[in-house]
């Protein structure tokens, strides 16, 4: 899969302040890419710029692998919803669904309003009430509804679990999740509550004072943060093949010398005898167990106070 | 950019602002008639003898060519602030303005809905004008009606003049207050003192032609208020007010970020 949208040392300054500074990003098509970062760390002027709605000071981006104007007609097919929903409180969900339809100049049917309201579990709603008096979560799933308005390719969710009670966000993860795995839609989101993003993205990328200090995917996520007893010896590849002979099987070697073991976890002081026994040398051994958070920590060298 | 200006247009006709502010100019046009009636009536039994008759014939050209009073042009600008700044008050201008090719579109669109707007107003304040007359004096729907056409035409551009400044500071500079109190002001006629201190300004500028210069006669506010404004003047002035601040907002608009 090819990047659908790519930055290239994007930068935005607002009077001597960077806002964020060099930022390369990369999302892949089809993908739910995760920003994390504290208040005002820069994600959401990130969102903004590729949104359309801010220009960068220095750097460019690219949407589906178009730059300039080309790439400015693209726009066209990336929906957002950018900290709070933008809503008429005075019109219902149909009618603030029905609005933007119109100005997109796609179907304002009420199959296709109906649609999208059914896609973002708004299909109950009470269409004589006006949107300012729905629910926090009702409010940001017609904000995704909004953003869903003529099948775009992209949406660009900033914070929409924010505020939202335990049922509200499992929701609006599933939701998400559908809209990528039944539709396709590439998603770049962001949010404070980490656990619920490592349940949900492909990709993240961690921004802290304006700048993106790490950028790795779900899976080199696991690897760094998941669960495993860390081993380092004096003859790995004997310590490896002495693992496997006791049937231990998910067993790998990283960069750093490091033997990751990811099953038999409660059996560390095992493997510990067996390689001290085989008259290997035991260097360390310790059982790796590190959320998202905690590597977010790691990575900003702070405390984490979204 | 055309569904744009529908879209502007169906949520002006959704907008509960412009449906309050239609039936207060109802209402005031309305009973403009009936309480200047009741005044004269008053006033006489009161023994006073220097008041003049209820007019028994009214004629519809004066009506029409006097569309905009204080009162309906300070409603009429109102509604303008409260529509025009309502999809940046909402924040409703983030889900479409990054997905439109130029973001200034959305100031283009809702122009054209000030407009339509403003002509439905003002053609309803006048109607409502007019049945307020009913009960009491006879209406002549004949006599001086071109030049009536040709007043409401003048008054209506002028009116888009003044449109476009409150456009400009709403949307243009995001100030909803600034908005307002212009649109009181230049609603309400009350400019013409600072156009007066400006005059006096100008006329110590040791130039001879700046002795007559006249600002108010080249402002839209005070051309409105003339019973005839000056067809070529209010033209032109309109004209220049309209070109160069819609321009001028767009670019602004265009540029800023939308926050």
């Amino acid at each position: 899969m090819g990047f659908i949208m790519e930055t290239q040392a994007l930068t935005k300054t607002y009077g001597k302040k960077d806002a964020c500074k060099d930022i390369n990003i990369q999302i892949r098509e089809g993908e739910i890419y995760g920003l994390i970062g504290r208040n005002g760390a820069g994600k959401t002027t990130i969102m903004r710029i590729i949104s359309g709605l801010s220009r960068a000071t220095s750097g460019t981006y690219s949407l589906f692998g178009k730059t300039g104007a080309e790439m400015r007609k693209e726009l066209r097919n990336v929906g957002v919803l950018i900290e709070h929903p933008g809503l008429y409180p005075k019109l219902s969900a149909r009618e603030n669904l029905k609005i933007k339809c119109i100005g997109m100049g796609v179907d304002s049917s009420d199959e296709y309003i109906k649609s999208i309201l059914n896609t973002v579990g708004l299909e109950n709603v009470d269409n004589k009430k006006g949107a300012g008096s729905y629910s926090l979560g009702m409010r940001q799933r017609l904000g995704i509804g909004l953003a869903l308005v003529g099948d775009p390719k992209m949406i660009i969710l900033d914070e929409p679990i924010n505020g939202l009670d335990p049922q509200g966000i499992v929701e609006i993860r599933h939701t998400l999740a559908k809209l990528r795995d039944e539709k396709g839609i590439t998603i770049m989101i962001s949010s404070h509550i980490l656990d619920e993003l490592g349940k949900l993205a492909d990709s993240y990328g961690i921004i802290h004072e304006g700048k993106l200090l790490d950028q790795f995917t779900a899976e080199e996520l696991h690897k760094r943060c998941g669960q495993f007893v860390a081993i380092r010896t004096g003859d790995n590849e004997k310590a490896v093949s002495l693992l496997q002979k006791a049937g231990i099987q998910n067993i790998e070697t990283d960069n750093d010398g490091l033997i990751r073991v990811s099953e038999h976890l409660d059996e560390s002081d095992r493997m510990a005898k067996a390689i001290v026994n085989a008259n290997i040398p035991l260097k360390e051994i310790y059982i790796n167990d590190i959320s998202l958070e905690d590597y977010y920590l790691s990575v900003t060298g702070g405390e984490h106070n979204g | 950019m055309v569904n744009i200006m529908k879209m502007d247009i169906y949520r002006l006709f959704k907008s509960t602002s412009y449906k309050v502010m239609m039936i207060l100019i109802v209402i005031f046009n309305f009973i403009d008639a009936p309480v200047g009636w009741a005044l004269i009536k008053l006033t006489k039994r009161m023994g006073s003898k220097d008041v003049t008759d209820w007019p028994s014939t009214v004629k519809l050209s004066s009506l029409v060519a006097n569309p905009v009073g204080w009162l309906t042009g300070i409603f009429i600008l109102m509604s303008v602030v409260w529509f025009s700044y309502a999809d940046l008050g909402h924040g409703y201008i983030k889900n479409i303005a990054g997905q439109l090719p130029k973001k200034g579109q959305t100031v283009m669109s809702k122009f054209f809905a000030v407009e339509i707007h403003n002509l439905i107003l003002m053609i309803i304040a006048v109607i409502a004008n007019v049945l307020g007359y009913l009960p009491f004096s006879k209406i002549d729907f004949t006599s001086g009606m071109a030049r009536a056409a040709e007043s409401f035409f003048l008054k209506y551009l002028l009116f888009m003049a003044i449109s476009v400044i409150v456009l400009f500071f709403s949307t243009g500079l995001k100030s909803k207050n600034a908005a307002t109190v212009i649109a009181i002001l230049m609603g309400s006629k009350l400019l013409s003192l600072s156009y007066m201190l400006v005059n006096l300004g100008l006329q110590k500028i040791p130039f001879k032609f700046m002795k007559d210069f006249d600002i108010s006669k080249y402002m839209p506010d005070s051309l409105i208020g003339d019973t005839n404004p000056p067809l070529v003047r209010s033209l032109i002035v309109s004209a220049c007010f309209i070109v160069i601040l819609l321009n001028l907002t767009v670019s602004i608009f265009n540029k800023k970020d939308i926050t």
